[in-house]
Parts: C-alpha cells; structure tokens; sequence
C-alpha cells in the first residue's frame, strides 16, 4: 500500500530594525574639561520602527513510497520413507483357472433365467423400496443442546419446571416454574422465563426475560402467531397474558372476579375462534374446578374477557357428590372439526367435547351462577376411562380420528374418536406419565413425559415380522432428564425445527435435545399407516 | 458349447437395465469371468463366497433334502443378485435407483 506523507512548513520571517544613537568615545577627547554651562536645545528625535512585511511561505512535499510488507511462512516435515509393494493384478479374473467349457456354458444356461426374473422383476417395482424401507443413515442417538435452568428461583427446592412453550416464531423457549405439591394454599413464587437458542450467544443459566409471579406457573402458551405474547396459567386460578416486546409487559387479565378460576389452572391453548372470525385466537383454558373456560385475551382496557364458559360435573355414584365439579386436566381441539375437543379429567374420565352444546348443568356448586356467563356442559361423549388422573390429551397433527392420552396410572393410550374403547394401550413401567406430545414431522412418533424414566420416544413404524401387540411396547429411545433421576414434567416439540425437542424435570432444568434424523424425517407412506392404525381400533 | 455363447450370455446379463457389474466364481472363490475393476472384483470374490456358504449351510440345517438355489440382497445403493451352484456362483449388481 502506498503511503503518502504530507508535509507542510510554514517559514515566518519577522524582520526588525531599530536606530540607535551611537556614542563615541575616543582617546582623543579625554584632556583637561572645562565645564561650561550650556543649555541645550532639546532635539526631538523622531523613532523611526521600520517594519518590514511578513513573510511567509507555504510548501507542501510529498514523499512517494510503498510500505512493503513480507510475509513468510516455514515449516519443516519430517519426512519417512517406508517402500510398499502391493501385487496388482492385471485381471480381474482368472483365465487360467481351468473350466470345462461346456459345464460352464450349463451353469449359465441355469442361472441366466432367474438372474433375468429378478433384474427385470426390480425394475418393474422401483418402488419396493417403499415396502422394505429405506433406513436412515447416520447416528441415532440425540445430541444434548443446552440445559437450561434458572438458579435464582430453584433456590426454593420444591419448584420445578411445569411447563413449556415455543414461541411463535419457535426461536424461543418459555419456560414456567412452580410446584407441583401443595397442601392447601401456595406459598411458592412462580416464574416464567424465556431463551433464545438462536443466539450466537446463550447463557444456559440466565434467562433473556424473567417475570416473576405470585404463586406457581401451573401452565403455559405462546401465542401461535404473534411472538412475544404468552399467557400463563397460575395454581390460584389467575390467568396473565404477556407481550414480551411491550414496556408494560402484563397486557391483560382476569378482572371479573367471578370468573376466575376456583382453583389452579390445569392447561391453556390458543384455538382458532371456530364460530365469528375463524382468523382471531382465543384462549382456553382448563382448570381443577371443572371449568373449561374460553377467553378474549387480547380486548382493550387489557381485561381478559370471558366468552363462552363450561362446566364438567360428577354424575351418579355416590349421590353427595352428584354435581360436584369434576377437576379437568388437560383438552385437545380436533384439527379439522375446530369445534370438537376432547378432555382428560382428574378422575380419569375422559370425554368428547362441543362447542356447540346447549345443554344445560345441573349442579348447586358455589359461584357458578355468579359467573357473566351461565356455563354449559361439554360433554357429548365418554371414552374408556384411565384408572387415575389423566395428564396429557393430543389429537394426532396428521389424523383426525385419532388422540392419544396419557396418566398416572403409567399408560399411554391411543384412541379412535369414533369409538369409546382405547385401540392400543401400552404401559412403560416407569412411573406416572406427565406429558405425552406427538411429533410434529413424523406421524407415527410421540415422546411421553415419564416419572422415572426419562424422556421415551415411541415409533409406531409396523416392522415386518413384529406382530401388531408388540407394536409399541418398547420405546425407540430414552432421553435421561438432567440429573437422571428426576421426572419429566413437560416436553415440547419445537414446530419449526421439528428436531428440537424440549423436556422440562422436576429438578427445575430444561434440556434441549436434537434428535437424530430418523425421528424427523417421515418415510412416504407413514400418514397412510396412521390412518390404517386408526381405523384398525375399531375390529379390536 | 463356445467360448461365443458365454460371452453372448454374460452380455445379455449386462445388458439388463441397471446392471452395474457381474462376476463368476468358482468353488473355490476364484473368480472366471467378470467386468468388474480388480480389487472390487476381489472384495466380491471373497465376501459373498464365504456368505454364500454360510446361507447355504443354513437351509441345508434346517432342512437337508432343501437347497438354496437363489438369494439377492437390498441394499440402499444397488441390489445384489447371487446364484450359487455347486461349480459356480454369479454374483450381478444391480442398481437401485433406477428410474
């Protein structure tokens, strides 16, 4: 690179004279003086300063040259020598082995047909690659991305995390903290906070955006469409719906009393609003008092407006509990009947749902008459019921008809919609199963929540040769939680990277897996054997 | 019985769509005939002589009045045609993906 110097002088030259009076004094005047008195005329001398002009002069120089730069680079190898000698055979094969020609041209009169069969045979049936089905190659074990926790609020050792949640736009993950014991009143402080994993840089114990709340986070949903909006559900029946990117982060909540929840929160969705606008989201939400209550979350004034509200109660059995409300645990919306859902309740009934119903509940329960909006009974349909407390309820994202449910008893279950018994039931001895979720790319994968076994992934793949019974019983792959003994409370697909997989513990961390491609990648014909699955419940 | 009519044979063979390679062994693993490069035609030799022996010993346990007369195998890259006699073996590739 040519460097330029610029130099430039300035020359200021002042000249100044001034006249002075020269004395003299020579030896020729020093005789003898006579002081006579004398006035003297009193000259006056006129200063004279002569100033000359400043002189100045401006010159500029520039020196022309190169910087050069010399880079070198050294290395010394070591060289060995090893001389190899490898016998390359000319040929491939061996014309000197002796055959009997004849016997030869026999063999391959034999072999020739049946050889021809089968290349022909293949090429009529590229596809029978579909039936033997190509493997996936590569590795099949999940990678461990990141553990996730925040230590400020596991300070207290009962919380864990109870929920998650990927945002919208599933760059971030939302993570709600709360206990899951309480007797009686909660006395914990909850916490929802939030990671990027799409950072360059992420710190695993430092969430992006804390909020703290006064009671435990029960649940948790982002937004489907708007990032940065989340709404959680609290142990003391309060819903909050955040805007993340707003100042004032708290947009709405429960201001009519009535209306609240009467006891925790069990599960919230955003749905489609299947009646007006088909396009606006609004909120449901499940709770331990057997309400299922619908909300407009996002109206002025930022108060979370009740909008259709129902109610589950106890039917026959013991007649003092007779419409006593029936706690309900989780609900799952029909993809394409938007008005159709299913729900799990605490007691391991497990319904079919409408929108639409009419009919009316007979209870005496406290409150329900206060409520702006006299609730409905949902219920259109029962379903075989698990033994204890259901966790977990997923309508399939690629079949109708088909749910899957999970429970304390330690079962999974599939079920038709179309009929009241389960079609398979698998149970994998590791505890309670808190949370079941199916994969979102492929449709014959689910991950299962379990108490003491970790994250267990099942596939549904029919393998040629395994009878039907055994379909599931085995899980494809254990992901351990973070200290390998505590129990998976929640799991989340991530829905656009459909390889990320969430899993919040009891221990408060949240593990972010990715998994191996064979749990992403759906072979062609898996939607067919879903539904072939699904209509085979009902001959069982 | 030439020479003429083997090669038109293995030709036919070749010329079937897909077929990438084929090669002849004899009982003892030596390869007679192939088109296959030399050290391929080796690792073939060798590898599917000693599978077919073991798959033949196989049928022969469960059932020694049965035979294997024919096995092919699918690979996700090409398929492998083996026919084992007692003499010889033709070993054929063949390529999956052919469209």
């Amino acid at each position: 690179m040519p460097y330029v110097v610029k130099v430039t002088t300035s020359i200021m030259v002042v000249g100044m004279s001034r006249s002075n009076r020269d004395e003299i004094d020579s030896e020729l005047n020093r005789k003898p003086v006579t002081f006579t008195d004398e006035t003297l005329p009193v000259i006056s001398c006129k200063e004279i300063v002569q100033k000359d002009p400043v002189h100045s002069v401006s010159a500029s120089v520039q020196t022309k040259f190169e910087v050069q730069l010399a880079d070198a680079t050294c290395q010394s190898i070591k060289y060995k020598e090893r001389e190899v000698q490898a016998d390359i055979e000319e040929k491939p094969a061996d014309d000197h082995v002796e055959i009997d020609i004849s016997r030869f041209n026999k063999f391959l009169g034999r072999v020739e047909p049946i050889v021809s069969y089968y290349l022909d045979d293949n090429l009529e049936r590229p596809n029978v690659l579909r039936h033997i089905k190509m493997r996936y190659t590569g590795d099949e074990t999940a990678q461990e991305l990141f553990t996730l926790s925040y230590p400020d609020i596991l300070i207290d050792k009962e919380i864990q995390v109870t929920s998650l949640s990927w945002s919208a736009n599933s760059s971030s993950i939302v993570v709600g903290y709360g206990s899951t014991s309480h007797e009686g009143l909660c006395m914990h402080k909850g916490a929802v906070c939030s990671w990027n994993i799409e950072r360059y840089k992420i710190n695993p114990n430092k969430p992006d955006i804390t909020i703290e709340t006064s009671t435990c986070v029960t649940t948790l949903a982002c937004h489907p469409e708007r990032p940065g909006i989340v709404a959680a559900g609290l142990y003391n029946g309060e819903i909050l719906v955040w805007d993340f990117r707003e100042q004032d982060s708290l947009i709405a909540r429960i201001l009519e009393r009535q209306d609240l929840h009467r006891d925790s929160v069990t599960s919230l969705q955003w749905i489609r609003e299947p009646k007006l606008s088909k396009k606006k989201f609004i909120l449901v939400s499940t709770s331990q008092d057997g309400k299922i209550l619908l909300w407009n979350p996002l109206p002025s004034k930022s108060n979370l407006k009740l909008t259709d509200a129902y109610f589950v109660a106890i039917k026959g059995g013991n007649s003092r509990s007779v419409g006593k409300p029936m706690g309900v645990t989780s609900v799952t919306f029909n993809n394409e009947d938007s008005e159709t859902f299913i729900f799990g309740c605490d007691s391991g009934f497990l319904y079919k749902g409408s929108l639409n119903s009419v009919s009316s509940v007979q209870s005496r329960e406290e409150g329900l008459a206060d409520m702006s909006i006299h609730p409905k009974n949902p219920v259109t349909m029962a379903y075989q019921s698990h033994d204890s407390p259901i966790y977990s309820v997923r309508f399939s994202p690629f079949n109708r008809h088909l749910f899957l449910t999970s429970a304390h008893d330690g079962q999974l279950r599939l079920y038709s919609q179309l009929f009241a018994n389960f079609g398979r039931c698998f149970a994998p001895a590791q505890g309670a199963i808190f949370t079941c979720r199916w994969s979102p790319s492929r449709p014959l994968v689910l991950a299962a929540g379990s108490e003491h076994g970790g994250t267990l992934i099942y596939d549904l793949e029919p393998h040629e040769g395994t009878p039907d019974s055994l379909l599931l019983s085995i899980p494809v792959q254990e992901l351990p939680s973070s200290d390998k003994r505590s129990s998976i409370n929640a799991l989340e697909f991530n829905h656009k990277t459909p390889n990320i997989l969430a899993c919040g513990d009891s221990a408060g961390a949240v593990m972010i897996w990715k998994l191996a491609e064979r749990f992403t990648a759906a072979q062609n014909d898996e939607i067919e054997n879903l539904r072939i699955l699904a209509n085979s419940f009902g001959d069982s | 019985m030439t020479q003429a009519e083997v090669d038109d044979t293995l030709k036919r063979i070749q010329e079937h769509k897909g077929v990438q390679g084929y090669l002849i062994i004899n009982n003892d693993g030596i390869p007679i005939r192939s088109n296959l490069d030399a050290s391929l035609t080796q690792q073939y030799a060798a590898l599917i002589k000693s599978l077919s022996d073991k798959a033949r010993s196989t049928i022969r346990e469960i059932d020694p009045s049965n035979e294997l007369v024919f096995f092919r195998m699918r690979t996700k890259k090409h398929e492998i045609l083996v026919a084992p006699e007692k003499e010889y073996t033709m070993i054929v590739l063949q390529a999956t993906d052919v469209q």
